[in-house]
């Protein structure tokens, strides 16, 4: 299944996109995409970031995706 | 009452003008902060505008929720947060908040700490663009 991935700020620089499809199998643990993600994109590896499913804030162990799920990876904030 | 939006490009004092409401009869206090971009220095370059982007629907409902724990905690009557998307040149105003309150005392404590909340809890993203057009990602100081 395809799992849209949006990225903001500095790791747009890392990945080269604001987002992408991300194929990637039914019922995945968040864990194995973002493990998935790292050999895609390595220097994600040491970036510093929090990982939103749908909007909420999801823990990588305990999170499993669903077709049409979103993913957001976002660096800490610099509004204001 | 709490209110937020995104303004695309710099807030002017139009832009204030229309979203703040005429006040409550029993407000007696506001405070409001105007922040601007700054022409912070990197090396050698000067920071010439900073490009604001921001996951809309969380930071929208992020910062609803701020202006709503804001308005119990300080016992306010309104609390208004407007911030810019898009390029903004230094000395431009992009970030817009304000509070009213009965008395000055509760405006004056629930300002810094609505700022504060939006830098840490809502995202918003900001690209320092350089008088030579390169960038550094701008970093908020705790």
């Amino acid at each position: 299944m395809d799992i849209r991935i949006r990225y903001f700020g500095k790791l747009t620089d890392i990945t080269r996109c604001n987002e992408e499809l991300f194929d990637t199998q039914i019922n995945a643990k968040l864990r194995t995409v973002i493990d998935d993600l790292f050999s895609k994109h390595p220097e994600l590896k040491v970036a510093t970031y929090t990982i939103f499913v749908n909007n909420k804030k999801s823990d990588l162990n305990n999170t499993t995706l669903n077709q049409d799920d979103e993913i957001v990876l976002m660096p800490p904030f610099s509004g204001g | 009452m709490a209110k937020f939006e995104f303004i695309e490009g710099k807030i002017t004092e139009k832009d204030i003008l229309e979203f703040e409401d005429s006040l409550l009869n029993n407000c007696g206090a506001t405070c409001n902060f105007k922040g601007s971009v700054r022409a912070d220095k990197h090396d050698t370059k000067y920071v010439s505008a900073i490009e604001f982007a921001a996951h809309e629907e969380i930071a929208r409902k992020t910062a609803i929720e701020i202006l709503e724990q804001a308005e119990i905690k300080f016992e306010l009557m309104q609390s208004h947060i407007l911030h810019s998307l898009g390029k903004i040149n230094t000395t431009e105003i992009c970030f817009y908040v304000s509070v009213a309150s009965g008395h000055r005392k509760e405006s004056f404590e629930a300002l810094p700490w609505i700022v504060n909340e939006f830098k840490e809890k809502v995202p918003v993203f900001g690209k320092e663009i350089m008088e030579d057009g390169t960038y550094v990602w701008k970093s908020n100081k705790k």
